[in-house]
């Protein structure tokens, strides 16, 4: 039970740490993310500069937090993408059943089987690079697998007695499938929200340090990273601050989600 | 018998499908490669010389059929960037990426299966937690900051290898594999995490089941249980749960080799998105596709050929 609320309390931590950052980031940042400045290319971190400069001279604190920022805005757009959709597919597949349910469902298992990675790059190479690109391709990735536990939840959800008096009582499919039955999964959908939030963060991460997502001089902490592979030998702080931040992000997240 | 065959023709409908997306998915998109490699100024005879050349004239069910054809023969048609055979291009990046994938599903399997039976055996006790919030830990650790932070270390600080440096498979097999270790733990290290939490659950899962009772009642140590009767039982799903992770590895491979500068199918890939040079993705879509396919396959027997149970089940359908 101590063990529990220990890594509860690390959880919350990180996230209130990261969430400070970001919501602070909105308003405020130290210095000009991407105000390059010739003198102070590559400093170690210091007092004037908690994280260093980069190869522009441009402060790392300052981009971390705007990075975050972007990050944490294409990882929601996702799982918004994700959730409503796999949801309404869920939803209409697991409460009627019948052939579309199946075909659906054949095709759900076809597309999980692929690893995402190689989905998203092939969507990518379609609606080409950039950061609302990457939304959407990482969107349509995600949906398939809200939508299998969506359907999984509301074919128990719908042989429950309350559903069958709601019937009875003369309610619509519409009012049953998402006034009377969605509430009771929420406690399941968020946990899948905070999962997939936590992908779609790697995600994001992946296909931006690849070149594929958020385009320069936007920041996003996997865009950082990538710039930040060349200077790996005279900078290395520059790849550490980005990628400690995703690592206390997505850390942080899965713990809290672990002993909720 | 009946069962492996409907699994093959499974497969191939399947690799089917995934052949009619990869082909169709790059018609459609408007910046098409004769534009790419012409330049947009280009003359409109020369593009419709060049869009004949390339057969690009002709209706769409007609160059799948064709370019279907040329692919069951090897024939992935040319790359427009580096001008020259998809298919000798693509097998010759092939040794890298299956090379780097086998050493981290080696190193997964080796290191993941003992952690786990140790982290179930001491449940609750201190390395049980310290392994847990490790286990955390390096699952949020995106596999290519951990190659980063293994460059830093290894490459920058104890100059171990050279960073960004590569000695071919023919050249030096020694040094291939050198050089290859590192980026195969990046991968393998997230992937060691989740496998050991997959497989101490499965393991907690089946120790309070009643055999477990029984034969504690019986009178057998712990530990006896464990490696004679749950061990047993407690694999069995983690051998589809290590299916999914080789093909995430294969695809997570993509990433990595960019970390380390490696000549495999993953660089091909990004520089051929960047770069529109569609025959190149196709193929190496459909190389990664047939891999994964075939390895989800092996996977589904070798489960049948060890829990019986399931084939019985399968055949009363």
């Amino acid at each position: 039970m101590r063990k529990k609320n220990l890594n509860f309390i690390l959880g919350a931590i990180l996230i209130g740490i990261v969430l400070l950052l970001v919501l602070v980031g909105i308003f405020y940042t130290p210095y000009d993310p991407n105000a390059m400045n010739g003198s102070i290319k590559n400093t170690a971190p210091s007092f004037a500069h908690w994280f260093g400069t980069d190869n522009f001279g441009r402060d790392i604190f300052s981009r971390v937090m705007e990075g975050s920022r972007t990050t944490f805005f294409v990882a929601i757009a996702t799982v918004a993408i994700g959730t409503i959709v796999g949801t309404l597919v869920g939803a209409f597949t697991g409460y009627y059943g019948g052939a579309l349910d199946s075909v659906l469902m054949r095709i759900n298992d076809g597309i999980t089987s692929f690893p995402s990675i190689l989905l998203t790059l092939v969507i990518i190479s379609i609606f080409g690079i950039g950061k609302y690109n990457i939304i959407l391709a990482l969107g349509i990735v995600f949906i398939p697998s809200f939508a299998r536990v969506v359907r999984s939840e509301y074919m128990v959800q719908k042989e429950m007695d309350y559903v069958k008096m709601a019937k009875l009582m003369g309610a619509s499919d519409i009012r049953i499938l998402f006034i009377h039955i969605l509430p009771n999964i929420s406690s399941m959908l968020f946990s899948t929200i905070t999962i997939g939030f936590n992908n779609a963060v790697l995600a994001e991460a992946g296909m931006s340090y690849l070149g594929l997502g958020v385009q320069p001089p936007d920041a996003s902490l996997g865009r950082m990273l990538s710039e930040a592979q060349a200077y790996l030998f005279s900078a290395p702080w520059y790849a550490i601050a980005p990628g400690v931040m995703i690592v206390i992000t997505v850390l942080g997240i899965s713990l809290i989600n672990e002993e909720r | 018998m009946k069962y492996i065959i409907r699994k093959i023709s499974t497969l191939i409908l399947t690799l089917f499908i995934v052949s009619i997306f990869t082909f169709t998915a790059f018609q459609v998109i408007p910046g098409d490669s004769v534009l790419s490699t012409l330049g947009m100024d280009a003359s409109p005879e020369a593009i419709q010389a060049l869009r004949q050349e390339r057969g690009l004239d002709e209706n769409l069910a007609l160059r799948y059929g064709r370019w279907l054809g040329n692919v069951l023969q090897g024939d992935f048609g040319k790359s427009t960037q580096y001008n020259m055979e998809v298919g000798a291009l693509v097998s010759s990046r092939l040794t890298v990426t299956v090379w780097l994938a086998l050493l981290s599903i080696i190193l997964i399997i080796a290191i993941s299966i003992p952690l786990g039976i140790l982290s179930a055996m001491k449940e609750g006790g201190i390395i049980d937690r310290m392994l847990t919030l490790l286990t955390q830990t390096m699952m949020a650790i995106p596999p290519f900051f951990l190659g980063m932070i293994l460059t830093l270390i290894f490459g920058i600080c104890l100059k171990w290898f050279v960073p960004g440096n590569y000695v071919s498979f023919s050249e030096n097999k020694g040094k291939f594999f050198a050089y290859l270790i590192y980026p195969a733990i990046a991968m393998a290290i997230p992937k060691i995490a989740m496998t050991v939490k997959f497989l101490r659950s499965s393991i907690r899962r089946q120790m309070h089941l009643e055999y477990v009772r029984t034969a504690k009642s019986k009178g057998n140590s712990k530990k006896d249980i464990l490696v004679k009767h749950v061990l047993k039982n407690a694999l069995i799903p983690v051998i589809t749960f290590l299916g999914m992770i080789i093909a995430d590895v294969l695809a997570g491979s993509i990433i990595v080799e960019q970390v380390f500068n490696l000549p495999g199918l993953g660089r091909l890939l990004v520089v051929a998105i960047s770069s529109r040079d569609y025959a190149v993705v196709q193929a190496v879509v459909l190389y990664i596709a047939a891999i994964v396919v075939v390895i989800n396959l092996f996977v589904d027997v070798l489960y049948r050929i060890i829990d019986p149970r399931i084939s019985k089940e399968g055949g009363a359908e």
